[in-house]
């Protein structure tokens, strides 16, 4: 066409590929067995380490690799114009800012709120079992 | 003068037209340029550019949803951030496998919806019906599985809001007055301590139904059960927690059957005090996390349970409600592929729906374990 352009030769690549099957086929199970390991993790049993924020932080790692693929492969980023990488890539920056600085704006405030009724530090100390036995 | 093709120019073939025909427009009505594809509009160069084009405007469109959710996850986060015990217990009026199912079927449809771009590229409109169909019916799926997991949460009064029977606001009494004895009552009768599979007392067993009737004083019993258990001896040798809503909520102490002996817990199991234990000063018993239970949480966190259900509200109900307008999307393109409008010169749409389709995806995999694996 006399139009044509260095530009639509990317468009053209954009354009025409269809992503071979086997492909689609293969992130679907990896996506399954994410979903499998995501469960897993958060609900290993005898993990000395299973504490809240460590199983939150396996878990959301897991989510983001299975977001990769699907973004990657079953949106057809990875052979798409880079600029539309740029733009997920920025949204997601923009949210974890979102994000971060209102954690560490309500962590600084968070003794100012109003300590609950009842509570006080020293009679954390275990019992000694003394209720009655059954 | 005539044009070369029955439509008019700038329309989408009719539909009698054979999808590999696509028409070329002629220029009788003084274009002055020679003819191109019917679906080119005219502030393009190239099919190519258009394609592309309108890829760029659906990834800002996305990128708008991401930035919409994004609100919704920074709020979860405060919530969370705030009131980790109300989390970890109200989490448990969650179903996880039904997260887990709605998980699976999102992706399947994601699946499916992938292979129908690939079949409109490749011309295939017998596949690329079939596929809609397929992710029309996972998106249908998927809110069935919401339709069950809502019912059975208004079934036990856990609306969110003000209307939570777990809120002492709730029937719009005076949250500041102490609360009378006969509200005392009427709130534990209707607090319900869902159960976690791995609340489990020694022995392995299920031991906290709503409204358990055997009462509070059985922790005794699951000793002797360990022999019946089917469980691998590693699993769940926790200290069983009293907290039976018709038990004293407040002040009972936590009663480890196995005190003094080889199971005995590694750490002191949590006593209740008046006003709760707070949660971080507990450490894992050994073999899990720690269990929590309705009567452990604070008193002002007790106030504070629908801070949870409300954001379990709004993120899944927003979400269900994309979903909603994904499968109305669906059911366009169906209705456009049966009239033969996608070819592999033409499948804009199709692709643009299944961006879509593939975003609601991506939100619910980072919605699933942040609501439904909280341990």
């Amino acid at each position: 066409m006399a139009h044509q352009v260095s530009n639509s030769e990317a468009h053209e690549k954009q354009h025409h590929h269809a992503v071979p099957l086997w492909l689609l086929t293969v992130v679907f199970i990896a996506l399954l067995l994410l979903t499998g390991a995501t469960v897993w993790v958060t609900r290993l049993d005898g993990n000395q380490v299973n504490v809240p924020s460590f199983n939150i932080l396996m878990a959301l790692l897991i989510a983001f690799v299975k977001a990769v693929l699907v973004c990657l492969i079953f949106m057809h980023l990875r052979w798409d114009s880079p600029f539309n990488t740029v733009i997920i890539i920025c949204s997601l920056l923009f949210v974890s800012l979102f994000i971060a600085f209102t954690i560490i704006d309500s962590s600084m405030y968070k003794s100012t709120l109003t300590p609950p009724s009842g509570f006080t530090p020293s009679e954390q100390i275990a019992g000694d079992g003394a209720a009655p036995a059954h | 003068m005539a044009t070369t093709a029955s439509d008019t120019h700038g329309h989408d073939p009719s539909p009698g037209h054979d999808a590999h025909d696509h028409a070329k427009v002629g220029h009788g009505d003084g274009h002055g340029h020679e003819a191109h594809p019917a679906h080119l509009a005219h502030h393009f160069d190239t099919p190519e550019q258009q394609f592309g084009t309108s890829k760029l405007g659906m990834w800002t469109f996305l990128a708008t949803e991401v930035l919409m959710f994004g609100g919704l996850f920074v709020a979860y986060s405060v919530l969370r951030h705030n009131n980790p015990e109300v989390f970890l217990w109200a989490h448990k009026a969650l179903d996880w496998k039904w997260g887990a199912i709605d998980t699976a079927i999102l992706l399947a449809s994601s699946y499916t919806m992938a292979w129908g771009v690939r079949a409109a590229q490749l011309n295939q409109r017998g596949l690329l019906m079939f596929m809609l169909a397929l992710t029309f019916a996972g998106g249908l799926g998927f809110m069935g599985i919401k339709a069950i997991e809502y019912e059975a949460k208004w079934r036990h009064h856990l609306f969110p809001g003000k209307l939570n029977v777990l809120n002492v606001e709730y029937k719009g009494q005076n949250f500041k007055a102490p609360l009378t004895a006969e509200q005392i009552a009427n709130q534990k009768e209707h607090t319900i301590d869902y159960v976690d599979s791995h609340d489990k007392p020694a022995g392995g067993e299920h031991t906290m139904p709503a409204k358990q009737e055997s009462g509070n004083g059985e922790s005794s019993t699951h000793g002797d059960s360990s022999a019946e258990v089917h469980t691998p001896p590693v699993a769940h040798d926790a200290p069983p927690v009293i907290a039976s809503v018709h038990a004293e909520l407040i002040g009972t102490p936590v009663i480890d059957p196995h005190e003094g002996t080889a199971n005995a817990a590694k750490i002191k199991p949590p006593v209740t005090i008046p006003g709760g234990v707070k949660l971080d000063a507990l450490e894992p018993h050994q073999g899990g996390h720690a269990i929590v239970t309705y009567g452990m949480l604070h008193t002002p966190d007790q106030k504070k349970i629908n801070a949870f259900f409300s954001i379990y509200f709004m993120m899944t109900g927003l979400h269900g409600f994309h979903v909603l307008v994904g499968m109305g999307v669906m059911v366009w393109l169906f209705i456009r592929a049966t009239r033969g409008e996608f070819h592999s010169e033409y499948y804009t749409p199709v692709d643009l729906g299944g961006l879509y389709w593939h975003l609601v995806d991506l939100i619910w995999i980072f919605l699933f374990p942040l609501l439904y694996l909280i341990h």
